[in-house]
């Protein structure tokens, strides 16, 4: 009905700690799982976002109201996403990538996989165990093996733990 | 009592750190994903990080070598375990043949790449298949590469080409390259053996570019004017001079291009020294231009006080053909 008026269609976000948020249809729909409930009308009342928190739901909107603010013009969307991703830190861009991907948002899910491959790049191998939260389940003689396997990626190499 | 708080405490701990704790959750999908933004070596390095990781890189789509040894690619390519190709970046300095240059090249286009970026610093062949490849969306070539004249050439998805100093077989190289880009939005060139196409291919392009919106050249000043007449949608310029051997003043068009009539917004002129043809180009470009928004000219630090402040009154009494163009003048900056 409220296409046909012309009005903006708002919908109502619901995070997995209750929280709501109103959202312009038109930004909402970046992410494909929302989209399809659009699509297939279940998004009359309130749409229920199970694998997302308050936080995180609220930093997504920001996001999808920003980039569709901006017209066709990939430097410029490019630019606003890096700005966007900058002063977030490892916890939050680990929660966004899990946003991202449960959303179906792929331009999302694109930029916040480059700034964690950065990230990571750079760091330690304890570092990187201890932020994906990877069990090391080699034994000390499979762990050797591998490195030995792959030693060419190992040399000149800088890491840090720093976090 | 101790108990609960130990409780607490990790369950506050687990709140702080639920999107860490679940990044293990995460699909190989993604974790894939996150690898492909990485260099190959740190890639294949992930391998350590447990048994789940430990082939994960051989299922990336991407391959990106920075000055690895022949071996090391070699082998990398050997040990993947995924058939297709979709980004293939090779940056090598070191001192190969072109016979194994050739078959790193042929890998990536036999496995449906779609980003190709090469940079050898060397010339070499480049085979003939490269030409041909149908996926090929996103191409660079960079100080490597001879465009041939003559073959067939056809790269139906190409939308972005990269030409760094590439040599060109003959005149026609380019244009025949072109002719087989039917959606090229994208062409960026920096030419190293500019005189040939100064002196031939700037009268001689019979090749329209239909898609281009962005153009950033660096040739002659009377290539930039026929560039211009077959380019209908460029919006976007960013032009300096490679040569400054040609004293003469660049013939206008015949008639005004079609760009300059309803398209192109900004113009950036790269470090000009004041000479008469350079002005001429300027004066046209503003004269035309009906949508013009912005120029941008950025002046050489070889011009003195005085010259330069005649230079900047003369520009700035052009006639300008939109009312709205603002134009900027920019001293040179070194860093």
């Amino acid at each position: 009905m409220a296409a046909e008026t012309g009005t903006p269609t708002t919908l109502t976000l619901k995070s997995n700690d209750d929280e709501l948020f109103s959202v312009a249809e038109s930004a909402a729909i970046l992410s494909v799982t929302i989209r399809n409930m659009v699509e297939d009308g279940c998004a009359g009342g309130v749409i229920p976002l199970d694998n997302v928190d308050g936080k995180t739901l609220a930093s997504v909107i920001t996001y999808m109201n920003g980039i569709s603010a901006i017209p066709a013009d990939e430097e410029k969307k490019k630019s606003y996403r890096d700005k966007f991703l900058s002063d977030k830190d490892f916890e939050t861009l680990a929660d966004m990538v899990l946003a991202a991907n449960y959303l179906n948002m792929s331009c999302l899910m694109d930029a916040v996989s480059a700034k964690i491959a950065q990230v990571m790049e750079k760091k330690s191998v304890g570092w990187v165990r201890r932020k994906f939260g990877i069990e090391n389940d080699y034994t000390p003689e499979e762990e050797a093996a591998v490195k030995e396997e792959h030693k060419w990626t190992f040399e000149g190499v800088e890491t840090d733990d720093d976090n | 009592m101790e108990k609960k708080t130990e409780q607490q405490s990790r369950k506050r701990r687990n709140r702080s750190h639920v999107g860490i704790d679940r990044l293990s959750s995460l699909p190989d999908r993604v974790l894939r994903h996150i690898l492909s933004f990485l260099p190959t070596k740190s890639s294949v390095r992930t391998s350590i990080l447990g048994q789940r990781w430990r082939h994960l890189w051989a299922y990336v789509p991407n391959l990106d070598f920075d000055n690895e040894n022949q071996e090391t690619i070699n082998r990398v390519m050997l040990l993947r375990k995924v058939q297709t190709l979709h980004t293939f970046l090779l940056y090598h300095k070191i001192n190969c043949s072109p016979y194994q240059l050739d078959t790193w090249v042929t890998f990536a286009i036999l496995r449906n790449v779609q980003k190709l970026h090469l940079y050898f610093r060397y010339q070499t062949a480049l085979p003939r298949c490269l030409f041909t490849c149908e996926t090929l969306v996103n191409l660079t070539l960079d100080s490597c590469g001879v465009v041939p004249s003559s073959g067939a050439v056809r790269l139906p998805r190409l939308k972005t080409l990269h030409l760094s100093f590439v040599q060109f077989e003959a005149d026609e190289s380019l244009p025949h390259l072109i002719s087989g880009c039917p959606v090229l939005e994208e062409l960026v060139m920096e030419l190293c053996n500019v005189k040939r196409l100064k002196l031939h291919l700037a009268y001689d392009i019979s090749v329209r570019f239909r898609n281009l919106t962005e153009l950033k050249l660096v040739a002659d000043y009377r290539f930039l004017l026929k560039m211009l007449e077959n380019a209908d949608n460029l919006q976007v310029l960013t032009f300096s001079e490679y040569s400054n051997e040609i004293e003469r003043a660049a013939e206008p068009p015949q008639q005004v291009p079609t760009c300059l009539l309803s398209r192109l917004k900004m113009v950036e002129f790269g470090c000009i020294a004041g000479h008469a043809y350079e002005l001429e180009v300027i004066r046209y470009i503003l004269r035309y231009s009906k949508v013009l928004e912005r120029v941008k000219i950025v002046y050489g630090l070889c011009i003195g006080s005085e010259e330069k402040i005649n230079m900047l009154q003369e520009i700035s009494l052009f006639r300008r053909g939109s009312t709205t163009c603002e134009v900027a003048f920019v001293r040179l900056s070194i860093d």
